[in-house]
């Protein structure tokens, strides 16, 4: 042995060091593997809250909870009705997280408060487990190990997070394997393969999928029955560690400035069941209306929404996409159209309708083919499904005596687009909507300049087209249906030019 | 404003245990401190981070241990200079801790046995239940202070320093669950200038960490089995209930002498040793051996102020054989206030007795003592004394003699089944667990008897044990099972 090679003098901590750096050097390595990378892209709380960071715009209009918003709640429509009703373009954002509690919220308002610009809106909706004693821990757990970031233990601290909570957050931070132990144990241990990647959806948005009424009517009712387990005395009770999120959420929001809605979250008629005299809900709702009270929030009850009926939900608590569809326009008109300065008028005030399909015949229009030219009145035609959605008592529909064989073509007198934004409601056939053969259309000089069709529903929803290029010119609608398959036929409503 | 209550949850987690992150960060912050703060902000610190790390279970009962400090400490200084009203104090200060741990950990108990009796002598009266909570570590730093006091009364200097004595008290790496540290052996060190002690140092770090790893990946994965077995022993085959008992007696010792081995690891980080508590209990050839190499430090504890007191080895056979039986039934009530706890120090003292009058026995007979000395004597006296220890642990871990009937029952009754695991012919992945983990217990026991970790951990070089040391924490990171609690706590 080389005599002038002396020995470490403190040996211990060098093997300390030592030991430190093999582990930090271990979880880097696995950091930049390809193992990981897969597994992050597994974890809807991983993969959302980085699509957020990565929108190259800050959110105007962020809407945070659990997957009730995430179904629930259409950034575009809130994008389209805000131009609609104020003629301001905005940003919204969908931050529904499955089963996120107030936990996840404050990692989401902060982490939106830390861009700039702040939101001029945050929505934070309030599902009523979400202060039980007994609400499900998993969700919570994989909110610290996810979303929080060291910058955040301030505020965990100023929500009464414990200090082995804070210390689960700086060691997930710090080891990337910390954060990604349960699925890493289950491909190593277990042998078990990868999952799917999930979507963070359009602007968070993951709508779902309509379902029959038999359908709704049982997963409504399995579902009242698991919240039954964590709303009901006297194995629950109210008051969770979620509480102390949920009040530092708007103590942060209102010290920025920025305008609070809490929401308590919508559900059907069937959830009523878990929300009965032996649940903690009344208690919870008053504690909720309280505190929004209390920090200048906006309490808004989308329970009492008569946008949606039991039959526009997926199951008890998450709508299919027609009904979230309507229950954003609703909320956006009635709760956040307000909160941007404007106060909550009427929505059509600003616009100048320019056919209402209301008087009997359709004057001024040149129709061809098989429809009668009466406008609908009753809720649809003989065959057809019901229609929903339609403003007034009637409205623009293309089944004729053929029903889906028929075809038929319409084409409005002009007006002038003496607006920024043409808003239609369309519903019906889905085909076509950049085809020649069913849809609604704005033509100027000639030439169709925007089109629009169904979703293969007979639910109607709003489209607005951008004509703020067009202002002053002379336009039409062509209405056209030369579809003849299943959902070959258009219904049309409401046209209307707005500023 | 509409103040929501704090749940049960809550409040469990604000403890810090062991294996908690906190824990961990905690640690390591007093231990940055330690050694970088000047010598004489030493003892301060450690007894604020003493105070810090018990207040943070229930910080009510801060206020108890402060007070049994000072107490203990003044009735040894007025013992000092009062000797001659030394055993009135002596009686005093006794009466008063016993008393208090009486009140906190035994009254519903007493008082339950009271209306018993009066039931059975057709009296209606009733004893309430009073709702009083187990401070936390109440029978171990009740136990340290008597101990104290005594030696004090036998003529050992009362400590003048009440802070010293404090942090000798609550000195945070043995507050909860042990040792039981004589103060002797602790505070000397505590006076003495703190230096710097790599190799301390870095025997610690390695018996904290194999502390970690009997404790999360051994105990932890044994007492799923272990929990359904005493759940419901009649839905398991007689091998399965076998299978349980075997888990719960690795889970037990993993989880105790874990506890033991971070306490003595983090204390040796600390530059302070603790007395042993374990010696590889499962490899004793009798009942007196397994005393000797389990919790080691209550035994002695025992020992000197229990079994001598009583008479000790004196006064003939049946009088040895008295105190010894005496001793273990109050051994057993210390662990809790259940007759279950009661049955596990009866039997064990019956066992030391029955080995005792064996020994006397063999002592007579000429050719006996070379036949204890066979390796076939050996191993039929190991399995004759695992048998009894498990036995004993079955009493210790039901809920009560019912459940604990249930359990022997089926050991003993041979009820088949497919396999090893339920009647049902599932083989529950919670048995196949015990059953590895069983033979990680047994691997154990080979390395640890042969000391092979702890050399090896003195002979490597300093990177070749960093790589060890990495190796033990990737172990843990495997598989570590979720943050339960120690079973020791509670007693």
């Amino acid at each position: 042995m080389d005599s002038s090679v002396k020995p470490p003098r403190y040996p211990a901590v060098v093997s300390l060091v030592g030991m430190a750096a093999i582990l930090v050097g271990l979880d880097l390595s696995f950091r930049a593997s390809a193992v990981a990378g897969r597994l992050r892209r597994e974890r809807i709380y991983l993969v959302k809250p980085a699509a957020f960071d990565a929108s190259p715009q800050a959110a105007d209009i962020l809407v945070v909870g659990d997957s009730r918003v995430g179904a629930d709640v259409d950034p575009a429509v809130v994008e389209r009705d805000v131009l609609v009703e104020l003629g301001r373009r905005v940003v919204a954002y969908n931050a529904g997280l499955p089963g996120a509690p107030p936990m996840a919220h404050l990692a989401w308002v902060r982490r939106a408060l830390s861009r700039a610009p702040h939101p001029a809106v945050v929505v934070l909706s309030i599902s009523p487990y979400m202060f039980s004693s007994r609400i499900a821990r998993v969700a919570s757990r994989e909110s610290l190990t996810t979303m929080y970031r060291v910058v955040d233990l301030p505020a965990m601290a100023r929500a009464g997070a414990p200090a082995e909570d804070m210390a689960s957050v700086l060691f997930a931070n710090a080891f990337e394997a910390v954060r990604q132990r349960p699925r890493l144990l289950e491909l190593a241990l277990d042998f078990g393969g990868y999952h799917e990647p999930v979507s963070p959806g359009v602007q968070g948005y993951e709508p779902n999928a309509e379902v029959d009424a038999a359908t709704q009517e049982a997963r409504a009712h399995g579902r009242a029955i698991g919240y039954r387990v964590e709303m009901w005395r006297p194995e629950a009770h109210f008051g969770s560690e979620q509480v102390g999120y949920f009040v530092e959420s708007l103590r942060e929001l209102q010290a920025s400035g920025v305008r609070t809605v809490v929401m308590n979250s919508l559900s059907a008629s069937q959830l009523e069941l878990a929300y009965g005299p032996r649940s903690i809900y009344a208690e919870h709702v008053a504690f909720v209306r309280a505190t929004a009270a209390r920090f200048g929030a906006t309490y808004f009850d989308a329970k009492a929404s008569p946008a949606v009926r039991d039959e526009d939900f997926h199951d008890g608590d998450h709508l299919a996409g027609n009904g979230a569809e309507r229950f954003t326009a609703w909320l956006t008109h009635e709760a956040i159209v307000g909160e941007l300065g404007a106060p909550p008028a009427d929505r059509d005030a600003a616009c100048r309708t320019v056919f209402d399909f209301e008087a009997p015949g359709l004057p001024g229009w040149i129709i061809t083919g098989d429809v009668a030219e009466e406008p609908t009145s009753a809720q649809g035609r003989r065959g057809q499904h019901a229609v929903y959605g339609y403003r007034g008592h009637a409205f623009f529909n293309s089944w004729g005596a053929l029903a889906d064989r028929s075809e038929s073509d319409a084409m409005s007198p002009p007006f002038v687009l003496d607006g920024a934004t043409v808003r239609v409601r369309v519903g019906g056939g889905a085909r076509g909507s950049d085809t020649e053969d069913l849809g609604v259309a704005l033509v100027v000089d000639g030439r169709e300049v925007a089109t629009a069709a169904g979703g293969d529903t007979e639910t109607m929803r709003d489209v607005v087209w951008d004509t703020a290029a067009l202002r002053g010119r002379t336009a039409a609608i062509h209405i056209r249906d030369h579809a003849t398959g299943g959902w070959g036929h258009i219904t049309v409503d409401d046209i209307a030019v707005c500023p | 404003m509409l103040r929501p209550p704090v749940t049960a949850v809550d409040v469990a987690d604000l403890r810090m245990l062991f294996t908690s992150l906190t824990f961990m960060l905690f640690h390591v912050a007093v231990l940055a401190m330690r050694w970088t703060l000047p010598r004489r902000a030493v003892g301060p610190l450690l007894l604020a981070s003493s105070y810090v790390f018990y207040l943070s279970w229930q910080p009510v009962y801060g206020l108890l241990i402060a007070g049994m400090t000072v107490a203990s400490w003044a009735a040894a200084r007025a013992m000092e200079r009062a000797p001659r009203h030394k055993g009135r104090i002596l009686l005093l200060t006794v009466v008063l801790v016993l008393g208090l741990l009486s009140y906190f950990k035994y009254i519903n108990f007493f008082s339950a046995q009271v209306t018993a009796l009066l039931r059975a002598a057709g009296s209606p009266l009733r004893l309430r239940h009073i709702a009083v909570i187990l401070p936390l570590a109440i029978s171990f730093y009740s136990f340290e202070v008597i101990s104290y006091v005594i030696d004090v009364y036998r003529g050992e200097a009362a400590e003048p320093s009440l802070w010293e004595f404090a942090l000798y008290v609550s000195y945070y790496p043995h507050l909860i669950a042990g040792p039981i540290v004589r103060a002797h052996e602790l505070l000397p060190q505590l006076r003495r200038r703190p230096v710097w002690d790599g190799a301390l140092f870095a025997d610690g770090v390695f018996i904290m960490l194999v502390g970690y790893l009997k404790k999360m990946v051994l105990a932890d994965n044994l007492s799923p089995w272990a929990d359904e077995v005493f759940a419901d022993p009649k839905h398991y085959s007689t091998l399965g209930v076998w299978f349980g008992v075997i888990a719960y007696t690795g889970q037990i010792y993993c989880d105790f002498s874990g506890y033991t081995d971070i306490a003595r690891g983090a204390s040796m980080t600390l530059g302070y040793t603790l007395p042993d508590n374990f010696d590889y209990p499962y490899l004793s050839a009798s009942p007196t051996e397994f005393w000797r190499r389990w919790h080691m430090t209550l035994s002695r504890w025992l020992r000197d102020y229990l079994y001598i007191p009583l008479g000790g080895n004196r006064g003939g056979a049946v009088r040895q054989y008295r105190n010894l039986f005496l001793t273990m039934l109050l051994g057993g009530l210390w662990h809790g206030a259940s007759w279950t706890f009661v049955a596990w120090g009866a039997l064990h003292g019956a066992l030391l007795m029955l080995h005792k009058g064996w020994g006397t026995l063999l002592s007579r007979i000429a050719w006996a003592g070379r036949a204890q000395e066979t390796a076939g004597y050996r191993v039929i006296a190991w399995a004759a004394t695992m048998l009894a220890v498990m036995i004993g642990w079955v009493f210790f871990r039901a809920a009560d003699f019912g459940a604990a009937a249930a359990v022997l029952s089926r050991m003993f009754q041979a009820v088949p089944g497919a396999g090893a695991g339920a009647m049902s012919g599932d083989r529950p992945a919670a048995l196949g667990n015990a059953m590895i983990f069983t033979a990680g217990l047994v691997l154990l026991h080979i390395f640890g008897r042969g000391r092979v970790g702890l050399e090896a951990n003195r002979v490597l070089p300093p990177l070749g044990r960093s790589v060890m040391w990495a190796a033990i924490v990737g172990v843990c990171y495997l598989f570590s099972r979720s943050n339960a609690s120690f079973i020791y706590f509670q007693f």
